[in-house]
């Protein structure tokens, strides 16, 4: 059974995506490890915790890094809420999480499975990188890591150029980017493209039972952000249609392997992907770019976990 | 009443292709071409439109040649002419055509550009197909440009793809500064045409073969220069369908007769200056992150078949 770890900063898409991996029968999930990203940490991690224990998993939650690497922290709570998870009144409080640090358990879990583990990222990637400060050898351990991160297609969420996760701890990215570690990237465009519910599919999976009427739930500030923001009729969902990559490659309808490079230093582009589609670098491809998405694939997987 | 318009090139293939489209069609009226460093050496782009213009007997339209370097940047003179690689050499230094006859005019660009605008009661388009150059300085010497130009076409840019760097298009790289300026102008009317659209109109060797069977000067020119064209972005930078290439700066021309040839959107256009990998970025503003009031529309799809049956009846024989 493959193996898996899970870096997010949980928000209401985030745990879209924790449901998903929880709740699949062919998937060991070691440890979900929080960084600081949509909300602050601790709520990330009270929110991971929460989800967690909603799937009725065991699986440790760890805390990890509290702020970019570099940079002022910028947060989301125009796109997931107050508490992240769309302030619908969940008891997001109280949680413990597991003792070690989130950087500390990557090291250990790629060091104990090598060459076993899929890294799924859905946050900023600055616990990442920390550990690959730490532990350099940890770059070739990993089987896959899949990233919610950046954009294919040049358009960002959070400025024009640049997307969310990519844009808060860039620093961070371009680490991770230039790492030589087995990287697929699943970008903002292949959510905003093929991963959109409208509210007639919310509706249909909250009828699903209680996960179903959960991750349908918490999407309440990220409708309001569609509509007002990106202009999509109900919501679409990042970080969950990577998580589908990363438990079905099959997911991933279209791929393309692409040198891609993290500005740092733009006063407009900072944070952005650079995606070399023409090959006018010599660069060598360093990323496998998922530019679309099987969105029947993708729901009928949403479906059977928020039935479960 | 014939649209009239100014043409500012860096005579390549595409840049011909819009020349001899905008010299013929019986409702445009070519007040005259200014040039500038880009695609080749001014030098060559001047002598290269010469020898369009002479070609297809129009050596009365005047040629006034414009800026050898970026208005700030002493590190980007960047022709892209290659000769490392003549295979792959989408524009060449001389286009194919015989020597010119006729000789550009004394004035430079740049005072051209100011001057007409200045005296002018008629709406003249101003079509910049090439770095920005030219139009930042006119604009720097005379602010008014801005009121004066009802309409600016500008091929340049890419939202999804770059072509000089992988975020960059060539014409707003080669001159990041002056295409932030010409952005920040504060024009009432700019229509950006990026890769995103001309890479949706492609132009075949099939439809090459239509060109040249017209039998006229410019039909026989255009096949010939979007076939050199055809060679160079298949050894390059293949396109979607292979055996195709985007003929860029004639789009902007077709659009000026025909709206409908592309499809726009109103959105905020700045060019970013500073980035290490991103220089010469146009920064497309799709969903209003900015926070900056749009100040452009921006072509993000073209229709292929309207703009090759545009050429073609443009080029065709008159009776």
């Amino acid at each position: 059974m493959p193996r898996m770890i899970i870096d997010t900063d949980t928000a209401s898409d985030d745990a879209v995506a924790l449901v998903l991996a929880l709740t699949a029968a062919d998937v060991d999930v070691l440890a979900i490890t929080v960084v600081a990203g949509n909300v602050p940490l601790e709520m990330g991690v009270q929110n991971a915790i929460y989800t967690r224990d909603l799937c009725r998993s065991t699986v440790p939650v760890h805390a990890g890094a509290d702020r970019p690497l570099l940079r002022e922290q910028v947060l989301a709570h125009d796109v997931h809420g107050a508490d992240g998870m769309g302030d619908i009144g969940l008891p997001l409080t109280g949680g413990e999480p597991a003792p070690d640090h989130a950087v500390d358990v990557l090291i250990e879990l790629a060091r104990r499975y090598p060459g076993e583990i899929t890294l799924v990222t859905l946050g900023p990637l600055t616990n990442v990188a920390l550990a690959l400060r730490k532990a350099p050898d940890i770059a070739g351990l990993f089987d896959r890591v899949v990233m919610m991160a950046g954009t294919g297609d040049g358009t960002g969420n959070v400025t024009p150029a640049a997307e969310f996760n990519v844009y808060v701890d860039p620093e961070a990215a371009d680490v991770v980017f230039r790492s030589g570690m087995p990287l697929e990237m699943v970008g903002w465009d292949v959510s905003r493209n093929d991963a959109t519910l409208t509210p007639a599919d919310a509706e249909e999976l909250a009828a699903l039972g209680p996960l179903g009427e959960f991750c349908a739930g918490i999407q309440r500030q990220l409708i309001e952000f569609c509509r007002t923001v990106t202009h999509i009729d109900g919501f679409d969902l990042p970080d969950p249609v990577t998580m589908a990559v990363a438990i079905d490659p099959g997911v991933a309808a279209r791929v393309v392997h692409r040198p891609v490079a993290v500005e740092t230093t733009g006063t407009q582009t900072a944070g952005m992907t650079v995606v070399d589609h023409l090959g006018v670098t010599d660069r060598p491809a360093n990323v496998h770019v998922v530019l679309a998405a099987d969105r029947a694939r993708f729901l009928s997987m949403l479906h059977r976990a928020c039935a479960r | 009443m014939s649209q009239k318009l100014i043409l500012d090139c860096d005579t390549g293939t595409d840049d011909a292709v819009a020349i001899m489209l905008a010299a013929l069609h019986p409702e445009l009226d070519l007040v005259g071409v200014t040039t500038v460093n880009g695609n080749v050496e001014v030098q060559y782009c001047t002598d290269n439109t010469l020898r369009v213009l002479d070609h297809i007997g129009r050596a009365e339209i005047p040629v006034y040649e414009g800026l050898r370097r970026p208005i700030v940047r002493s590190d980007f003179p960047v022709p892209r002419h290659s000769e490392v690689n003549p295979s792959s050499n989408i524009h060449g230094r001389e286009l194919p055509l015989p020597p010119a006859t006729s000789r550009k005019q004394d004035t430079g660009a740049v005072e051209f550009l100011v001057e007409t605008y200045r005296a002018t009661t008629d709406e003249i388009a101003l079509v910049p197909v090439g770095p920005l150059s030219n139009i930042a300085a006119a604009i720097a010497i005379e602010p008014r440009l801005v009121e004066a130009v009802p309409e600016v076409v500008i091929m340049g840019g890419g939202n999804v793809k770059g072509n000089a760097t992988p975020s960059a298009e060539f014409n707003i790289w080669a001159d990041p500064e002056a295409a932030a300026a010409v952005f920040a102008a504060g024009f009432p009317r700019i229509t950006l045409v990026p890769l995103d659209a001309t890479h949706q109109a492609l132009v075949s060797r099939e439809q090459c073969q239509a060109l040249a069977a017209l039998g006229t000067p410019a039909g026989e020119a255009a096949a010939t220069l979007i076939g050199q064209r055809i060679t160079g972005y298949d050894a390059t930078q293949p396109m979607a369908t292979p055996g195709s290439a985007p003929v860029h700066d004639a789009l902007c021309v077709a659009y000026l007769l025909h709206r409908e040839v592309l499809d726009v959107q109103r959105t905020h256009v700045d060019v970013e200056t500073a980035g290490a990998l991103t220089v010469g970025r146009t920064v497309i503003d799709l969903y209003s992150r900015s926070g900056k009031e749009p100040n452009c529309d921006v072509a993000l799809g073209a229709d292929a078949g309207l703009f090759v049956d545009f050429m073609l009846r443009t080029f065709a024989p008159r009776s």
